[in-house]
C-alpha cells in the first residue's frame, strides 16, 4: 500500500530533537522548591547566593504587586493583613475546620459561603490565589534559568489530601500559568529521588513530616515498578503544631491571655526559631516584646520534646494503622525513609527508633528529596526516558469514597488504598412509588455517618420515568484518575437517562471563575490574549498531528485497513492545514474530528502492546522474576 | 467502545485459564508487565483519545489484578461467569449445618474472656478458613473435569457463602486482638 498523503513535517511542525524542558514542584507549607532533571541527576534550582527554598510566603503590596519570598516573610509581623504564610493548610478546606483553628487566629479572614479569604490591600484572596502566586514565581524562576517555556510540571501534593484539597492544588497551578502533568503524592517522588541511586528492591515505609501534613506510604520497589501497598497520614499535622504547642506553653508560662495578632505572630516565629536551634542546642531563650517589655522563657530540649510527644505519638500510631493496611509487620520493612524539614527534630528519629526497632535513613535531603522525585517524574512524563528507563509508579487513593444512602449512612464506592486509575459502580433503587429524580452526595472519608465525612458533592439524577419504588435501577459510577481526582456519573439502566458531573468540590471555584482569573492575569501581564490563546490551540494541534504522524507510519499500515488509514492520514492534513492558519476554532474542530477518528486506531494499537507485554513474558524471564520474588 | 481486548474477562485479560487455580507470581507479573503499557504515565502528552482509553485499560487491569489475587473475589468473580448471573450467589441459601455452626462461632466470639482464650479462638478459626478454601478448591476442580450441572454449581455457591462469613469473623476476631494489645 502507498504510503497515501503523509507528506514530510512542515518546519513548524517539525520535532525539534532537543529534550523538552519540564520541572518538578514541591509546593510546601513553610517552603516551596523547583527542581529539573539535567546533566543526569534532579537538581533543585538555586539563584546564586540563595538556597533554593523558597518561603511559601505572598504579600500583597498597595499598587498591586506581590512579594512571594523572603521579603514577604520578612513583613510576617509587621504588615499582618498582606503578609501570609502556611496557607496550603487552608487549601480546600472550609472556615473554621479543627485544622485551621491555630491559624485563623493569626490571620484576618473573611468567611463567604463558608470558605475562608484572606483581607488584603489587593482585596479578598483565596488560598488559591495564594498558593498560585508562589507557583507563579517558581515558573518565573525556572523559565529564567532554563531559558524558554516549560512543557509541563509535576506537582506534589501530601499523598493524604483529598479530592477538594488536590482540586485546589492543580487549580492554583492552572492560575499560575502551568501545564500539570501529574499530581504526583510527596511520599512516592521522594521514594522515585530515593529509588534512583539509593535503594535495592524491597519494602519501605516513607514517614514525610512537612510544615503542615504528615503522610506514610508503604512502598514495594522492584525492578520497574514502584508500587503503593498503602497509605496514611494527617493533613492538619506537621511543624507547625511544633510552633503552636511552643506557643501554648510561652503564653502559658507568660500569662497571656488575649493576644492581638501581631503579638501572636511575634510569639510564633520565636517559637519556630526555638524549634530550629534545639536540634543544635540543649536549651534556648525564647522572647519577645510584651507591653513594653522583654519577655523570657527557657526551652529546654527535654521539656519541648515533652510538648510534642503527643503529636509524635499520632503519628506512630498512623504508621501501624498504615502497616495494617498494607498487611505488613514491622519487621518486613527494608527500611524507613525520612522525609520533610520537620524530621530534623530531634526526637523525631528517636521515636521512630524506639517504636520500629529499625534506624530511619535520611541520606538525601529532607527538604529537597520531593522535589527532586518531582522532577524525575516530569522528566520520565513528557518523555525525555525511554519507558524502562523510568520507573511506572502505581500509586492509591489515600481515602475511601462513598455515597449518602438512607438514615445519613455512607455506603463505600472505593474503599482506601485501592490502585489508582479506577472505575467502580454500585447500582441502587428508588425507595418511592413515582419517584422521578434521585439526589446522589458524594463523600469522602472512613466514618459511617455522612456527618463525619466530607461532602465533596451533590447532584440531582432528574427525569426517570415514574415507576414502582425499586423498579428503577441506577448505576452510580465513580472514577479516580491518576490524578487522584475523582469524577462521578449517575444513569438510570431501564431508559438510560444519564448525568455527569466532574466533580467540583464545594471549596469554591468554577472553571468558569477560574477561566476569568487567567485571562485577567494575562491581561495584567498586558500580554495579547488572543494571541496567547492560539498560540496555544496551535501547539496542542501540533503535538496531536506529531503523535498521530508517528503512530500512523509505525503502525498505520499494519493495523488500519487500507480505507481506514487514508481517511485518516486525510483528516490529519486538514489538522495541519488548521494548525498553520490564524483561526482558533478551526483548529479546536479538527482537533476533536482527529481525536473521534483515531479512536479506532488507538485501540488496536494499545491491544497489540499487550499482547506484546504478555508474549515478551517469556517463560524465562517469569522464572526469572519468580526467583527474585522468593528470594 | 470498540474495544476487543477491554470486553475480555479478567482471566483473559492475563492470558490465564477460566480456573480458580491462580499463579499469584505470575498474575503479579503479568499485572506490572500489562501496567507498564498501559499506565496513563506512559501517554503523558499523547493525544486525547490515547490518554482516556490508557485510563479505562489501567482501571480494568488494577480491578482484575484486585478480583484475580484474593481467593474469596476471584471464586465470587468465578461462579459470576460460570453461572452468567451476577446475582446466583445472592440467592443460594446457607445450609442448615451451616447456620448452627454460625450461631455457635458467634457466640464462641462473645464469651472470650482473655487473651489467650482470643488467641486460641483465632488459631481456629484460621485453620477453618484454610479448610473451607481447600474445599472451594476441590470442588472448583471436580466441576472443570465432571459436565457442569446446576446442582454442583449450587454447592459451589454454599461453599463461598461459608467461605465469606467465615473470612469476615476471622478479621474482626483479629482487629479486636489488635485492638487489645
Amino acid at each position: 500500500m502507498a504510503l497515501l498523503q503523509i507528506s514530510e513535517p512542515g518546519e513548524r511542525l517539525q520535532q525539534p530533537d532537543v529534550p523538552k524542558r519540564a520541572i518538578g514542584i514541591d509546593l510546601g507549607t513553610t517552603h516551596s522548591l523547583v527542581a529539573t532533571y539535567m546533566n543526569g541527576a534532579p537538581n533543585v534550582l538555586e539563584a546564586v547566593g540563595e538556597s533554593g527554598l523558597l518561603p511559601s510566603a505572598v504579600r500583597y503590596l498597595e499598587g498591586g504587586a506581590v512579594e512571594v519570598g523572603h521579603p514577604a516573610l520578612r513583613a510576617y509581623t509587621d504588615d499582618t493583613a498582606n503578609s501570609l504564610i502556611s496557607v496550603k493548610r487552608f487549601m480546600g478546606r472550609r472556615a473554621q475546620e479543627h485544622a485551621l483553628l491555630d491559624l485563623e487566629r493569626v490571620n484576618h479572614l473573611v468567611v463567604k459561603d463558608g470558605l475562608p479569604y484572606f483581607q488584603t490591600v489587593q482585596g479578598d484572596k483565596s488560598p488559591v490565589e495564594v498558593s498560585a502566586e508562589i507557583l507563579k514565581a517558581l515558573r518565573v524562576k525556572a523559565e529564567a534559568e532554563l531559558g524558554g517555556d516549560i512543557e509541563g510540571a509535576v506537582i506534589t501534593v501530601p499523598a493524604y489530601f483529598d479530592d477538594a484539597q488536590r482540586q485546589a492544588t492543580k487549580d492554583a497551578a492552572t492560575l499560575a500559568g502551568l501545564k500539570v502533568l501529574r499530581l504526583l503524592n510527596e511520599p512516592t517522588a521522594a521514594a522515585v529521588a530515593y529509588g534512583l541511586d539509593q535503594l535495592s528492591a524491597g519494602q519501605y515505609l516513607v514517614f514525610d513530616l512537612g510544615g503542615g501534613t504528615f503522610d506514610v506510604s508503604i512502598l514495594k520497589m522492584e525492578r520497574g515498578v514502584f508500587q503503593v501497598l498503602a497509605t496514611g497520614g494527617d493533613s492538619a499535622l506537621g511543624g507547625d503544631d511544633f510552633d503552636a504547642a511552643i506557643t501554648n506553653w510561652f503564653m502559658r508560662a507568660q500569662g497571656i491571655e488575649q493576644p492581638d495578632i501581631p503579638l501572636l505572630r511575634e510569639i510564633q516565629q520565636a517559637a519556630k526559631l526555638a524549634k530550629e536551634q534545639l536540634s543544635r542546642v540543649e536549651a534556648v531563650a525564647v522572647s519577645v516584646m510584651y507591653q513594653g517589655q522583654q519577655c523570657c522563657e527557657t526551652l529546654t530540649r527535654e521539656c519541648f520534646f515533652s510538648l510534642i510527644e503527643p503529636l509524635l505519638q499520632r503519628t506512630i500510631t498512623i504508621c501501624r494503622h498504615v502497616l495494617d493496611d498494607a498487611g505488613l509487620e514491622a519487621a518486613s520493612l527494608d527500611h524507613i525513609i525520612l522525609v520533610g524539614g520537620s524530621t530534623r527534630v530531634l526526637s523525631v528519629a528517636d521515636v521512630l527508633k524506639r517504636a520500629f526497632d529499625s534506624v530511619p535513613l535520611n541520606t538525601l535531603d529532607p527538604d529537597r528529596v520531593v522535589a527532586q522525585g518531582a522532577a524525575l517524574q516530569a522528566d520520565a512524563l513528557v518523555g525525555n526516558k525511554r519507558d524502562d528507563e523510568s520507573a511506572l509508579l502505581l500509586d492509591v487513593t489515600p481515602l475511601s469514597l462513598g455515597v449518602e444512602t438512607m438514615g445519613g449512612l455512607v455506603e463505600k464506592i472505593i474503599p482506601r488504598n485501592t490502585a489508582i486509575p479506577v472505575t467502580r459502580a454500585q447500582e441502587f433503587t428508588t425507595y418511592q412509588d413515582g419517584q422521578t429524580a434521585m439526589s446522589i452526595h458524594v463523600v469522602q472519608g472512613e466514618r459511617e455517618r455522612v456527618e463525619d465525612g466530607r461532602s465533596l458533592a451533590k447532584f440531582a439524577l432528574k427525569g426517570i420515568p415514574p415507576m414502582v419504588a425499586g423498579a428503577a435501577k441506577v448505576r452510580v459510577s465513580y472514577q479516580v484518575d491518576a490524578d487522584g481526582l475523582l469524577s462521578v456519573s449517575a444513569k438510570e439502566l431501564t431508559t438510560g437517562v444519564e448525568s455527569d458531573v466532574q466533580v467540583k468540590p464545594s471549596y469554591g471555584l468554577e472553571a468558569a471563575q477560574i477561566t476569568r482569573m487567567l485571562k485577567e492575569s494575562y491581561e495584567h501581564a498586558q500580554e495579547d490574549v488572543s494571541h496567547r490563546m492560539l498560540r496555544e490551540q496551535q501547539i496542542d494541534g501540533e503535538r496531536l498531528w506529531l503523535a498521530l504522524n508517528e503512530a500512523l507510519l509505525a503502525d498505520g499500515e499494519r493495523l488500519l485497513s487500507e480505507k481506514e488509514y487514508s481517511a485518516l492520514a486525510l483528516g490529519l492534513d486538514d489538522l495541519r492545514a488548521a494548525v498553520e492558519g490564524a483561526d482558533i476554532d478551526a483548529i479546536e474542530a479538527e482537533i476533536v474530528r482527529v481525536n473521534q477518528a483515531s479512536e479506532l486506531f488507538a485501540s488496536r494499537r494499545m491491544d497489540e502492546s499487550i499482547q506484546h507485554a504478555l508474549t515478551g513474558l517469556s517463560l524465562n524471564e517469569l522464572s526469572d522474576e519468580m526467583q527474585k520474588e522468593s528470594e | 467502545m470498540s474495544n476487543a481486548q477491554l470486553s475480555k474477562n479478567y482471566f483473559e485479560l492475563f492470558g490465564f485459564p477460566i480456573d480458580y487455580d491462580v499463579d499469584l507470581l505470575k498474575l503479579h507479573a503479568c499485572y506490572k508487565a500489562i501496567q507498564q503499557r498501559v499506565h496513563p504515565d506512559r501517554f503523558s502528552g499523547q493525544p486525547e483519545q490515547q490518554q482516556r482509553l490508557a485510563m479505562q485499560w489501567a482501571s480494568a487491569v488494577n480491578d482484575a489484578y484486585h478480583v484475580l489475587k484474593n481467593p474469596l473475589s476471584r471464586s465470587v468473580y468465578l461462579l459470576a461467569l460460570k453461572t452468567g448471573d451476577d446475582r446466583f450467589l445472592e440467592r443460594v441459601k446457607v445450609s442448615s449445618e451451616f447456620l448452627f455452626e454460625q450461631m455457635e462461632l458467634r457466640e464462641a466470639l462473645a464469651q472470650l474472656h482473655s487473651r489467650a482464650q482470643a488467641v486460641e479462638f483465632e488459631e481456629r478459626l484460621v485453620d477453618r478458613v484454610r479448610r473451607q478454601e481447600a474445599g472451594l478448591k476441590k470442588l472448583f476442580q471436580q466441576i472443570k473435569v465432571q459436565s457442569e450441572q446446576g446442582g454442583e454449581l449450587e454447592s459451589v455457591a454454599q461453599t463461598i457463602q461459608e467461605y465469606r462469613y467465615l473470612s469476615k469473623l476471622l478479621e474482626e476476631t483479629q482487629s479486636k486482638l489488635k485492638a487489645s494489645e
